[in-house]
């Protein structure tokens, strides 16, 4: 049966300073990665690490750190951080007695071990930049979220003024009064004349519109006579002049 | 050195396997998968370097 491991659960809260986590992880390994939120992982790189460093230390019987004899060899130790200072400061004293045959795999192990400390914080900033990235995307979140509350907030307070207008003005909203015709005939005409002089009188004239009576100027005149077509009436000087030359008549071409 | 005293490389190649291996991945059986994969590739790499120069010298020198 597979068993597969949760994923590990996000990183809540701001996430670290890049800078603090590589130096942090560059003065011991795996710290960085503590920093950043991934203890677990900070202790599988501090194992890989101090492996091989220990590996490399006892193969070259504790002198493998030593700056004067090797700068090159100590240039990739001592990006292992505080451990290649402590051995350092450490085995100052010793001397090598004896070559042992192992020392160049040794010194080849410790300097490994420095360069396996910059993989270890490189991974350490790739976790930062996972936590950025997921910090943005909440910020987005709640931003959007913000945003949705306050239009939803918006959208309830004009309906309250929807309703507290229709309230005020009534159950049907606002109202057409319509005044009565007076029952008096004379004060009847008198309405009704006011009504129709302020009512549009629809049986005037509409200057505005165009007048579909009137001849069309720019539309051509069909009655002209075409003066580009061809006269047919005309007689056919071709058709005479061969008609007067003769019937052509056929045979061998001397 | 001797093909033989390749065999010292070997833990080397395993740590720096599992090192490379966990970059960028956090559940163990990932880790596990992708190192023996590196490790694989490390070993062809450095097997056929050391093949490839066993064979220069047999044949030049």
């Amino acid at each position: 049966m597979d068993v597969v491991a949760p994923p590990p659960p996000p990183r809540l809260g701001p996430p670290p300073s890049a800078l603090l986590v590589g130096l942090v992880g560059l003065l011991l390994p795996g710290l960085g990665h503590v920093v950043a939120g991934r203890p677990g992982k900070g202790f599988f790189y501090f194992c890989l690490v101090g492996l091989a460093f220990t590996a490399g230390l006892w193969m070259t019987g504790l002198v493998a750190v030593q700056p004067d004899r090797d700068p090159l060899w100590f240039a990739g130790q001592a990006l292992a951080g505080l451990p290649t200072l402590a051995v350092w400061k450490a085995t100052e004293g010793l001397v090598a007695t004896e070559r042992l045959a192992s020392f160049d795999l040794g010194m080849l192990y410790t300097a490994v071990a420095g360069l396996l400390n910059v993989v270890a914080i490189a991974d350490a900033l790739g976790i930062v930049d996972d936590a950025r990235a997921v910090a943005d995307l909440r910020r987005r979140a709640d931003a959007a979220a913000q945003a949705a509350r306050g239009a939803e907030h918006a959208a309830a307070a004009d309906e309250d003024g929807f309703a507290a207008a229709s309230r005020a003005l009534g159950a049907d909203g606002p109202r057409v009064e319509v005044a009565p015709v007076p029952a008096d005939p004379a004060q009847a005409s008198r309405f009704l004349a006011d009504s129709a002089l302020a009512a549009p009188d629809l049986t005037a004239p509409d200057l505005t519109a165009p007048d579909l009576a009137a001849p069309d100027l720019a539309a051509p005149d069909r009655t002209a006579p075409d003066l580009t077509a061809p006269d047919l009436t005309a007689p056919d000087r071709t058709t005479t002049e061969v008609a007067e030359s003769g019937p052509i008549v056929g045979g061998p071409l001397p | 050195m001797r093909l033989v005293d390749l065999v010292g490389l070997l833990p080397l190649a395993l740590l720096i396997a599992l090192a490379v291996g966990g970059v960028g991945r956090h559940a163990p059986e990932d880790v596990v998968r992708t190192s023996v994969s590196r490790l694989g590739t490390l070993v062809l790499v450095v097997a056929c370097v050391a093949g490839v120069a066993r064979l220069l010298i047999a044949f030049f020198v």
